[in-house]
């Protein structure tokens, strides 16, 4: 079973469909930045699987999960920041009431 | 020293003394030394041509010089010379004027405050001419034939501080710039049928590789240009008008350059032109018409400039008449003659209007009392009279004859009798002016002082070509023009038919106007109705000007307007409010709920991978 590719993208496609219905439901920023963290996770396991069973250099993979690691924790930071600003100026993060842009 | 150095320096000295006014003479002290330059410059120029013309002149071999100056895949552009006997005694003639004109001016403008703007101006006006003359290419021809429409507006605009000259500059630019248009239609008609407008190909090949009909239509428009630069009817009163300029400008003008460009044109041209019949019928009916409209129009004219224009604008449709006759030889032989004893006449009218404290009326130039000192100038206004009547011996009868001499033989005898008839008219008026002008009057002038040795020297050159100049070079000139060495009856009748119509026309004018008693303004014009009307209104040339810009081009613009206002303005307004309104509509698309965008990202997404995966 640990050779067997199948669980591991079974898993990330789960992670990935959460975190979809997550941005798409939630109505919270702070929820919606949480799912893209899910979504971020499931790639980050597909390159890790595919890198594991594939024939390929078995670093590539891996240096993509740490970029995209890194890459997640200066989002959350720039996001949270860009949540706060939202909320100091709306009073609110529910982004349904975010529509001052529209046509 | 190489004839292309040579004529590098003929064309170049006017230019040259153009840019040293422009740029370097330009403080106020400097203006006589300005003027002085350019004369100099201008001699230069001249001695060169002359130079070049004696040495050149038995070569039948033309010299060329030209540079590419633009080239496509169809066809090129060339600058530069073409020096053939026609452009050679062409070039000579106008250095010689330009400079003797020059010369003149430094009397008559030396009073002026804009003598340094003067000198600057007819030294670019004589470059462009010269130029002009032997330039290789029609559409390097055309370009000088524009800078020669600029100069002589600058120039019939000189005293741009009264409005009549700006007036007549302004009429002078639009109406030779309406026959430009033709021109420039030519040109480009010409380069896209043979890939290139240089003459020698346009005077040798021209005519066996495009049809009569094609060359039909080319000559028409070629020649709206020369109605406009040569004044021939019904372009041609802005001639008259341009008299609002210094008279020598006027003399420049009149002979040889601007109005000469025009009938040069057709003779650098007429192998081109003789290939299509009916365009030479049209250029000899336009011709007579303007030859003889501008003979009836001197006819009572009392401005002594005004007399000279017309019998201008009649001996440039003189010179067209033959050329459209076939006879080019003797249409370019009167170009030649004419503008000597033209210029001259012009620069004596600028004397006598001098003497008549600045008045171009003839009657009060008959007021003065014309003593020892004016003898000169009253006895060359004679030679330059009779001479345009076309006396023997003077140098007009010699290309008058010839020209007379070429309707004969080629039976043209109807154009024979027009050209008779104008011959008459001319002698009338011109000597009306004579007879009236040397009038002893009993006013004694104010300048009775003497006149200075250059200007006598550039007058009395002018005379000199009238009275023996062409008889020098007859053996040459007879060569070259076809003419006859040894006359025969056919010549013998033709000669006692023109000379005893001049001397009976001067003898009516003697009647009217000679006699000590006469006191008639208008001899026997007054005799015949209507005439008279007809003169004073200009034949209605200027009314129908009037009315075509009135209800042509007026009616025409406000018409443009209109359709502006309500056509086109409203369709490119409908433009504008549909992109608006589409806008708007696209607008709506953005209702502000991201988790919706990103609903469509997701499908669609959805879809192209679908799509790629099963869509091969």
């Amino acid at each position: 079973m640990i050779n067997d590719i199948t669980p591991y993208l079974i898993l990330s496609a789960a992670l990935f469909c959460i975190g979809l219905y997550g941005l798409l439901a939630r109505r919270s920023l702070i929820g919606i930045l949480i799912a893209t963290e899910l979504i971020l996770n499931a790639a980050n396991i597909n390159f890790l699987t595919f890198s594991r069973f594939m024939d390929v250099d078995k670093a590539v993979g891996q240096i993509f999960t740490l970029f995209v690691i890194a890459l997640a924790a200066a989002e959350v930071a720039v996001g949270l920041s860009i949540v706060l600003v939202v909320y100091r100026n709306f009073n609110t993060i529910n982004v349904e009431k975010m529509d001052h842009l529209k046509g | 020293m190489s004839h292309l150095a040579l004529l590098n320096i003929s064309v170049f000295s006017n230019f040259v003394a153009f840019l040293l006014i422009t740029f370097f003479l330009k403080k106020k002290e400097q203006r006589f030394l300005a003027a002085k330059v350019a004369i100099t410059l201008s001699g230069l120029g001249a001695l060169v041509s002359c130079v070049l013309l004696f040495q050149r002149f038995h070569l039948d071999i033309a010299l060329t010089a030209s540079v590419t100056w633009l080239k496509w895949n169809t066809g090129e552009l060339l600058i530069g010379y073409y020096l053939d006997k026609v452009s050679l005694m062409m070039l000579t003639t106008v250095c010689v004027i330009s400079f003797m004109v020059q010369m003149y001016s430094f009397w008559y403008m030396k009073d002026d405050a804009g003598i340094r703007r003067y000198y600057g101006t007819i030294t670019f006006f004589s470059w462009a001419m010269i130029f002009f003359v032997v330039s290789i290419d029609l559409f390097g021809s055309y370009i000088f034939w524009e800078l020669l429409g600029l100069a002589s507006y600058l120039l019939i605009g000189f005293w741009h501080e009264k409005p009549e000259p700006r007036r007549a500059a302004i009429k002078a630019f639009i109406m030779t710039r309406f026959g430009d248009l033709g021109l420039l239609a030519a040109v480009i008609l010409l380069l896209v049928k043979l890939k290139t407008v240089a003459i020698p190909v346009l005077i040798t090949a021209a005519g066996t590789l495009l049809s009569p009909q094609e060359v039909f239509w080319i000559v028409v428009l070629l020649f709206l240009g020369v109605m406009g630069k040569s004044a021939q009817f019904p372009l041609h009163s802005w001639l008259p008008d341009a008299m609002e300029g210094p008279t020598p400008v006027s003399a420049l003008i009149h002979s040889a350059t601007m109005v000469a460009a025009g009938v040069y044109l057709l003779v650098r041209l007429f192998p081109l032109i003789a290939f299509s019949e009916s365009a030479m019928t049209y250029i000899l009916c336009i011709g007579a018409l303007t030859s003889l409209i501008a003979a009836v129009m001197a006819l009572t004219e009392k401005d002594m400039k005004r007399i000279l224009a017309y019998s201008t604008v009649s001996q440039l449709g003189f010179m067209v008449m033959a050329i459209g006759a076939g006879a080019w030889q003797g249409g370019f032989f009167h170009l030649l003659t004419h503008a000597f004893f033209k210029s001259m006449l012009f620069l004596l009218a600028g004397y006598f209007i001098h003497m008549a404290h600045h008045s171009n009326d003839i009657f009060s130039m008959a007021k003065v009392s014309y003593g020892t000192k004016s003898k000169l100038m009253v006895a060359l206004l004679w030679v330059g009279s009779l001479a345009l009547c076309g006396l023997f011996p003077l140098s007009g009868f010699l290309s008058k004859e010839t020209i007379f001499g070429s309707l004969m033989e080629g039976h043209h005898y109807g154009v024979y009798g027009v050209a008779l008839l104008i011959s008459f008219l001319t002698a009338y008026y011109t000597t009306r002016m004579a007879f009236i002008v040397s009038r002893n009057g009993e006013v004694v002038d104010a300048q009775e002082n003497s006149l200075p040795l250059y200007m006598k020297i550039s007058v009395s050159f002018l005379g000199l070509m009238t009275l023996i100049g062409f008889w020098i070079f007859l053996p040459a000139l007879t060569e070259f023009f076809h003419l006859h060495s040894e006359w025969h009856a056919e010549q013998w009748v033709n000669f006692f038919i023109t000379t005893i119509g001049v001397v009976l026309a001067i003898g009516v004018s003697y009647f009217y106007f000679g006699r000590k008693q006469a006191t008639s303004e208008k001899g026997w014009v007054s005799f015949i109705p209507g005439l008279s009307g007809l003169i004073e209104n200009k034949f209605f040339v200027d009314h129908f000007w009037k009315w075509v810009v009135d209800k042509g081009v007026y009616r025409f613009s406000r018409m443009s307007f209109w359709t502006d206002v309500h056509i086109i303005n409203v369709i490119v307004d409908q433009v504008g409010l549909t992109a608006i309104r589409c806008g708007k509509k696209a607008a709506a698309l953005q209702m502000g709920q991201v988790q919706q965008y990103i609903i469509t990202a997701v499908v669609v997404s959805l879809f192209v991978v679908i799509y790629l995966i099963f869509g091969k």
